[in-house]
């Protein structure tokens, strides 16, 4: 239940992606609790060269933490405080609705967004437990960065003095967690020891402690809703306290597994960026596709390297793996251009198709050429008639094959009322279509009618231009409003 | 731009196929006015070569040079006196590399199975390089690319010229 949920909230947040910072104060807050699980790894997709790399990078980290470790909970919550005592449009914060970031720091505009997320749900501890994948390890490496911080902030109570006094902003709150991460992952069996009973004074003790503390400050947070805001900074402390025991448990054991888990690794960022592919992976195709563009590239890749059960991981295999997933994209485009490929299965028998089709098609050139060059001394550019049955054609649809084969039969056959009998049907209604087309055609197209006088002599000059579709249908105009006399003419000089 | 959204199929492209129908039209138009055509068989076959080329012209001329197939008709049209001069050099230079290269590992070692998909191995590949102009030295995701490309611009062309010779025909 909880996966689909997981899932669900990714697909919401993969829409949203591209937002500038604005869209996601906006957005945040609508998000039900499901996103909680879910931004981190949509959010580490964002390129880290933007601008608001350093933004993004706290966002990750903040809400990796929040989701496994518990450590994060308390960061956020000195945070969610923050933005509203600190950035100037704090009423539209507490209504949860839009929020302007200030455009100084990239960092601020994003760390509220994850803050007033968050505190929706309180069930979503047991979720972070199973997104085993985010680690406390990976907080604290990327939060060494931004944190240049005294040993002073890196006291479990530095959250504190930020909620009584929120202008310090959540810079202050960014140091103190930054240190407390740091501090934190060296002696991960804190996290064991801790009783359930006595979070505050393991919150004192070290960093380790401080999750006990933070997070039943989150379960209240759940309970107020989105709503609370800055004031609510000194009312959860008391509520706090009276919550810890009955939530506390809850918090240790999500914050115990995450840590376990990935207190091996290594390499954080990798990670980072392979945790949120893999979950990728689990959701489907379409999933992967919403995410933005930028990310896309690395995340296929990372979807075709990797090896399934059973398959053979060395670099060749990997490779070839990568060479025939390609070209079966490939296949199943050319599958799509191709009529009559879309049931043939197999990549042989598709090839042979595609290669008849490409055979004929020549061939059709072929034989449309050696037509065109019998059939026509009068070139003149009535387009208009060409345009109006494409159109038709694109209506009867299939019905070009056997025109053609009318053709065939006629192709020597100069006497214009058999062919004109031959296409009467699809003469009909020709005049509507010509006239829809004109009409749709000649809005944007006017302002280049001038150019169109003599078509003989400024073709040229035209395609010089670059004119590109525009070119043609001008000459419809033309001909619709005077008959094709004078054009007509033209070809005839030749003689 | 990425190849696959290039490719995305699009239900009858009709700017697409008003700048080919565009192009060869200028293109006749010029052949027409160089040469009126009289009803001599090796007229009419000299003629019918001539729109031919146009009409590959229009269409690779249409892409540009971002396709290799484009590049390779305008290259071949543009090159076409050099061509026909000396055929068969540039035919020894424009054989496949890839064939000779499979040819070389089935004499060292014929008893070796060689597993590789049938998309290699089939010499339909060679053939759709054959097929498609300047494919003979792309990787075969390339060829797969530059064919679903081809194939686009190709039947655009065919349907072109057919409502051309429809319409002339009716005149």
């Amino acid at each position: 239940m909880a996966g689909e949920n997981e899932i669900e909230g990714r697909n919401r947040n993969g829409e949203q992606m591209h937002y500038s910072s604005t869209n996601l104060s906006s957005d945040w807050p609508f998000n039900g609790s499901n996103d909680l699980t879910n931004t981190s790894p949509t959010i580490w997709d964002h390129n880290p060269t933007n601008s608001q790399h350093l933004g993004a990078f706290c966002d990750v980290n903040l809400q990796n933490n929040a989701t496994t470790s518990s450590s994060a909970l308390g960061f956020r919550k000195g945070n969610h405080i923050a933005p509203s005592s600190w950035s100037p449009p704090n009423s539209a914060v507490k209504r949860g609705g839009v929020f302007l970031p200030p455009p100084p720091a990239a960092t601020s505009t994003m760390l509220p967004h994850t803050l007033s997320q968050f505190p929706a749900d309180s069930g979503f501890i047991e979720r972070a437990a199973r997104l085993s994948s985010f680690s406390a390890g990976n907080f604290e490496d990327m939060m060494n960065p931004f944190g240049n911080v005294p040993e002073s902030s890196l006291s479990p109570y530095s959250n504190r003095p930020v909620q009584g006094q929120p202008q310090d902003g959540f810079v202050n709150v960014i140091k103190s967690t930054s240190g407390e991460g740091s501090k934190d992952t060296p002696p991960p069996v804190d996290y064991e020891t801790n009783d359930g009973s006595q979070p505050k004074h393991d919150a004192r003790q070290g960093g380790s402690g401080f999750s006990g503390n933070n997070l039943p400050g989150e379960a209240e947070y759940s309970e107020g809703g989105q709503d609370e805001t800055s004031n609510e900074g000194f009312g959860s402390k008391k509520r706090r306290r009276s919550d810890q025991d009955t939530d506390y448990n809850q918090v240790k054991r999500s914050s115990q597994t995450p840590n376990e888990a990935t207190r091996n690794n290594s390499e954080i960022q990798q990670k980072g960026d392979k945790n949120p592919n893999s979950i990728a992976n689990k959701s489907s195709g379409k999933h992967g596709k919403q995410v933005s563009q930028s990310s896309d590239g690395q995340k296929e890749e990372y979807i075709h390297v990797r090896a399934r059960r059973g398959q053979a991981t060395n670099s060749h295999s990997l490779a070839e793996r990568v060479r025939r997933e390609k070209i079966s994209e490939r296949m199943k485009f050319l599958q799509e251009l191709v009529p009559g490929c879309s049931k043939v299965t197999g990549k042989a028998v598709m090839l042979d198709e595609i290669i008849n089709y490409v055979q004929s098609l020549q061939r059709q050139v072929e034989f449309l050429s050696m037509k065109l060059a019998t059939v026509n001394p009068r070139m003149d550019f009535n387009i208009e008639g060409l345009i109006a049955k494409d159109m038709l054609e694109s209506r009867v649809g299939p019905s070009g094959t056997l025109g053609f084969g009318a053709d065939m039969a006629m192709a020597y056959a100069h006497n214009p009322s058999q062919m004109a009998s031959i296409m009467q049907g699809g003469l009909s209604g020709l005049g509507s279509s010509s006239d829809a087309v004109r009409r749709t055609i000649n809005s944007h197209l006017l302002a280049v009618g001038g150019v169109y006088k003599d078509p003989s002599s400024q073709l040229h000059d035209i395609v010089q231009m670059g004119l590109n579709p525009s070119g043609t249908p001008i000459n419809t105009q033309n001909l619709g409003s005077t008959p094709p006399s004078h054009l007509k003419a033209e070809p005839q000089k030749t003689f | 731009m990425s190849a696959s959204q290039q490719l995305t199929p699009t239900n009858p492209n009709s700017a697409l196929k008003i700048r080919l129908a565009y192009r060869f039209l200028l293109t006749l138009n010029t052949l027409n006015a160089k040469k009126p055509p009289n009803f001599d068989h090796t007229q009419i076959h000299r003629r019918s070569h001539r729109v031919k080329i146009a009409a590959y012209a229009s269409m690779a001329s249409v892409v540009g040079p971002k396709r290799a197939w484009s590049r390779a008709i305008l290259w071949k049209i543009r090159n076409r006196g050099m061509l026909a001069r000396n055929k068969k050099r540039i035919h020894r230079i424009s054989t496949p590399i890839r064939l000779h290269r499979h040819h070389a590992r089935r004499r060292r070692n014929p008893n070796r199975v060689v597993h590789v998909d049938p998309f290699v191995n089939s010499g339909l590949e060679v053939k759709l390089r054959k097929l498609v102009p300047g494919a003979e030295t792309i990787d075969p995701c390339g060829l797969l690319d530059e064919t679903a490309d081809y194939i686009k611009y190709l039947a655009t062309q065919v349907e072109v010229m057919r409502n051309l010779v429809d319409l002339y025909s009716t005149i």
